[in-house]
């Protein structure tokens, strides 16, 4: 614990650097487009209102609020693959950097997955406006919506630093994960309902932490329900979990990085 | 002893030598179950121990492959030595490369920010700076090009400049002062020069002997990642310029 609030210290010290970090991600990414950071609402907006119109077709019957339904699990996958998809890069695209100076190598993984908070961010603006023009009324519970965006935005923390130190070390990591996360959006349950899975599978969606995650925010924000004792746990736990060994396999490693870089 | 600002206890770094390029997952279990994972150890420093006073100007000799930037990035603390400690006490401006960290894709506006807070400077700070940096770097008229425009020497000013805006107690130069044209080179001298008077350690590796003996007081001799001699500048240049015709074995009977 100790331990833990020290490395907190000095993620504070080391804000300004995340912050630039996070600008000149955001910066290159709407650099010469006219739209410019209007973008990073409308792109979601749009993508959503595709998916949505053509998933709701398939499952209309079998889920109240499908648009809901469908865009919170979206939102928390396309967070979870986005953050640690980049995050994973994060050591060796920086490798030059990383040779020449000192500085704590984690702040570039978590500084990418920082910037897929901020985008993450933008997107729930987007389903906030679709939820209004669809006149669908939110739960008191809603309001603790970020909960669950915390919680797997810590998740994602843990496994950013574990895949992005491994792939210094074994390349062949970058493609597998790929593969793994097209993989994982299928046992999601993001634009079905869990009820179809067959029950001899159905674990292997409901104790996924991506679901967890998932459901932790559907249960607030489109059951108006506060997630049970078994929910909160898994949430916790997982997340835990992740930050802890995150962190032991980058500070086993964190010195031999520079040297494979 | 309450001078010494730099001081290395028997430092070793190793590296290990992959006989073959071993980059992929299977390919790494395949070599290892056949045993054929051949790891050759290469000291690129060798129980190095030197410790290096407040105000010192250092000039570090040997030839190609030596351990000058080794040694350069261990006192940087980008490097961690193998065995040994190495304490630094002090700011420490680590110029190993000018420009590391630059973003092409910015303008040298934005990366004077993002590089001043990679070299762990507030924006505060460099915000009361940015004339300064400016002038020094002379770049006024294109402050806010992609920095991917500039050409390498430019681009080299612009690194020279943030990483000098504050006066660090120690200064490590890799072989920096000869990028920019004749009158940037001068202009950077002068900068160290000042700094120097004011009490600033600087550690440089150069090429050209010219250069250390008109910049350093005292040397340090590197061969094969051992430290063979240190002293007075003129002393270990000579000696440097004489084992240049020399074997490696008649290093080690000199020492």
């Amino acid at each position: 614990m100790k331990h833990g609030m020290k490395i907190v210290r000095e993620i504070y010290g080391y804000r300004e650097l995340l912050f630039e970090l996070v600008k000149r991600d955001l910066k290159i990414k709407y650099r010469r487009s006219s739209l410019g950071i209007i973008w990073s609402v409308l792109n979601p907006l749009l993508f959503m209102v595709i998916t949505t119109i053509i998933f709701s077709t398939m499952f209309k019957n079998q889920i109240e609020n499908f648009p809901i339904y469908f865009l919170s699990g979206q939102v928390m996958y396309a967070f979870f693959a986005e953050s640690t998809g980049l995050a994973q890069m994060g050591l060796i695209q920086n490798g030059s950097l990383i040779k020449k100076v000192y500085t704590p190598k984690y702040i570039f993984p978590l500084s990418k997955i920082c910037f897929s908070l901020v985008n993450t961010s933008f997107s729930l603006i987007a389903v906030l406006i679709i939820i209004i023009i669809m006149g669908y009324d939110l739960p008191l519970t809603s309001t603790l919506f970020f909960i669950p965006v915390i919680l797997i935005f810590l998740f994602s923390i843990g496994i950013g630093l574990l895949l992005s130190t491994l792939t210094v070390f074994y390349r062949d990591i970058l493609h597998i994960y790929g593969v793994f996360l097209s993989l994982l959006s299928f046992f999601s349950a993001t634009f079905y309902p869990i009820e179809i899975i067959p029950a001899t599978f159905r674990g292997m969606v409901e104790y996924n932490p991506v679901y967890v995650f998932i459901n932790y925010f559907r249960v607030l924000v489109l059951y108006g329900q506060l997630p049970d004792f078994k929910l909160n746990a898994l949430a916790i736990t997982y997340t835990v979990l992740s930050l802890l060994i995150g962190y032991k396999v980058y500070k086993k490693n964190e010195n031999k990085i520079v040297l494979f870089i | 002893m309450e001078n010494i600002v730099i001081k290395l206890k028997d430092v070793s770094v190793t590296f290990d030598l992959h006989k073959e390029n071993i980059s992929g997952f299977k390919e790494y279990i395949i070599k290892k179950i056949k045993r054929q994972l051949v790891t050759e150890k290469f000291n690129a420093l060798d129980h190095v121990s030197l410790s290096i006073l407040k105000g010192e100007v250092i000039g570090i000799l040997g030839f190609n492959g030596a351990g000058k930037s080794t040694l350069l990035k261990t006192i940087a603390g980008v490097l961690t030595p193998t065995k040994g400690n190495v304490e630094t006490y002090g700011k420490v401006a680590p110029l190993i490369e000018l420009g590391a960290g630059f973003d092409m894709e910015l303008t040298a506006r934005e990366n004077i920010y993002l590089n001043g807070a990679i070299l762990g400077y507030s924006r505060k700070f460099i915000e009361s700076k940015f004339n300064d940096i400016v002038d020094f770097a002379e770049i006024h008229d294109f402050l806010d090009v992609p920095l991917k425009n500039y050409s390498s020497g430019m681009v080299a000013r612009i690194g020279f400049s943030i990483a000098t805006v504050v006066k660090p107690d120690i200064l490590i130069l890799d072989e920096i002062l000869s990028v920019g044209d004749y009158k940037f080179q001068q202009k950077c001298e002068e900068r160290i020069r000042t700094m120097i008077t004011d009490d600033t350690t600087v550690i440089m590796v150069s090429h050209s002997i010219e250069q250390i003996r008109s910049m350093c007081k005292k040397a340090f001799l590197l061969n094969r990642g051992k430290l063979i001699s240190s002293g007075d500048v003129e002393e270990i240049c000579n000696q440097y310029m004489n084992i240049n015709s020399h074997s490696n074995e008649d290093i080690k009977e000199q020492v």
